[in-house]
């Protein structure tokens, strides 16, 4: 009785899944579509983004800043060191949540884990 | 006993087939169930010093994307929390955008004004809350980058809340409490005119900051904004802590032939008590 009530569950919630998986899909033509044209591929401009970020929060939870301001001039400095803009971070910063591949290669970076000291 | 066990399992099957969310709308604001596995990675802050007031961060990850993140911090007495004005000063969020991407990390900022009587660390209490797939139907990341929201409640995007105890240390200050950047001003001899003196705060920040003119060099007057007894600071009427501000004297050289004159400065303001020192700035007439 049990066992048939639990497959009944499994049979409900896979009933259940495929269902909103279908109301995902059917909302999804324009979010999937939005994402893949969103999505940023790695290359080695992202590569040395993602170096900078991943220093830089490896290193701001030590850091007091005296103004809000500070905050991003310390990104900017960062990047400038790198040979980078703000402009080119915040289009990196607002494609990671649609690229994958963006994320991927900050979690390689991120891998070697931050400098000691 | 098998009534509820029979009872227990009828819910878990109607709940299935309608949907949790409909069988319990109250599921929409768990606030203790992290449903998408954020955590905070700082346990504690940057140190600062009593009297102290500085942006401070704490880092967080996520195992999956959510977003609409608001951040909250209570704080001990005495200890105040500043928000960034652009979110109307209410919360903060993560720096950039409101979306911790998952597997990604990143932080949120706040400020904490540390009171002088203030001399060992405390912990603060940070609260966060967004919304991201809770795994009890099917969700897709898509889904929170969508825009359409009226879809989020069918495809199981929940509020989640993660609360963290996160430490900040508290050290002596070190260095001095200010320094004063102008020590020259030229002057036209015969003229009456302001003159800034610039100052930059140390690690801390000094209330009441003012400045008077000393014993003067005859042939020169000295009067102050508002016509008042000292010169306040142009910004605030505190020196903040490595920010810099200044004090504009108005000099009357009427008397004065062109040369260089020292005048002394009577600097006072207030750090754990109050506090007066001199200083001086000369005047280079011409």
């Amino acid at each position: 009785m049990l066992g048939l009530l639990a497959a009944g569950v499994t049979l409900a919630l896979a009933g259940c899944t495929g269902a909103a998986a279908s109301d995902a899909n059917s909302a999804a033509p324009s979010s999937t579509s939005s994402s893949s044209a969103t999505a940023v591929p790695a290359d080695d401009l992202t590569q040395r983004i993602a170096v900078v970020e991943a220093a830089r929060q490896c290193e701001v939870g030590s850091s007091a800043f005296a103004e809000e301001s500070a905050i991003t001039a310390d990104l900017d400095a960062r990047l400038a060191a790198a040979g980078l803009t703000h402009t080119q971070w915040k289009d990196w910063h607002d494609a990671l949540a649609t690229s994958p591949d963006l994320v991927a290669q900050l979690s390689q970076v991120n891998a070697s884990g931050c400098a000691a000291g | 006993m098998p009534g509820r066990r029979g009872g227990a399992l009828g819910v878990a099957l109607l709940a299935a087939l309608l949907g949790w969310s409909l069988v319990l709308p109250g599921a929409t604001a768990s606030a203790d169930v992290n449903w998408s596995g954020v955590r905070a990675v700082t346990s504690t802050t940057a140190a600062l010093t009593p009297g102290e007031s500085a942006w401070v961060t704490v880092t967080w990850a996520a195992q999956q994307t959510v977003t609409d993140w608001s951040t909250t911090v209570a704080a001990p007495a005495g200890v105040t929390v500043t928000y960034p004005t652009t979110r109307g000063g209410s919360d903060t969020s993560l720096y950039g955008s409101a979306t911790l991407v998952g597997s990604v990390t990143d932080f949120t900022a706040f400020k904490l004004s540390v009171p002088y009587t203030q001399r060992t660390s405390f912990t603060v209490t940070v609260t966060s809350t967004y919304m991201g797939c809770t795994g009890l139907l099917t969700c897709l990341d898509q889904l929170l980058r969508s825009g359409d929201r009226s879809t989020w409640l069918a495809a199981g995007i929940r509020q989640g809340t993660t609360t963290a105890t996160v430490t900040v240390p508290v050290q002596a200050a070190v260095g001095v409490p200010f320094t004063q950047n102008t020590t020259e001003v030229p002057v036209a001899a015969g003229s009456s005119s302001f003159h800034k003196i610039a100052f930059t705060g140390g690690q801390t920040d000094l209330a009441g900051f003012t400045v008077r003119a000393g014993t003067l060099p005859t042939g020169l007057a000295v009067t102050y904004p508002g016509d008042g007894s000292a010169a306040t600071l142009n910004g605030s009427s505190s020196l903040l802590g490595r920010s810099a501000d200044y004090v504009s004297l108005r000099f009357v050289t009427t008397g004065l032939a062109p040369g260089r004159y020292v005048v002394p400065l009577t600097i006072s303001y207030t750090a754990a008590a109050p506090v007066t020192t001199v200083g001086t700035v000369t005047l280079v007439v011409s």
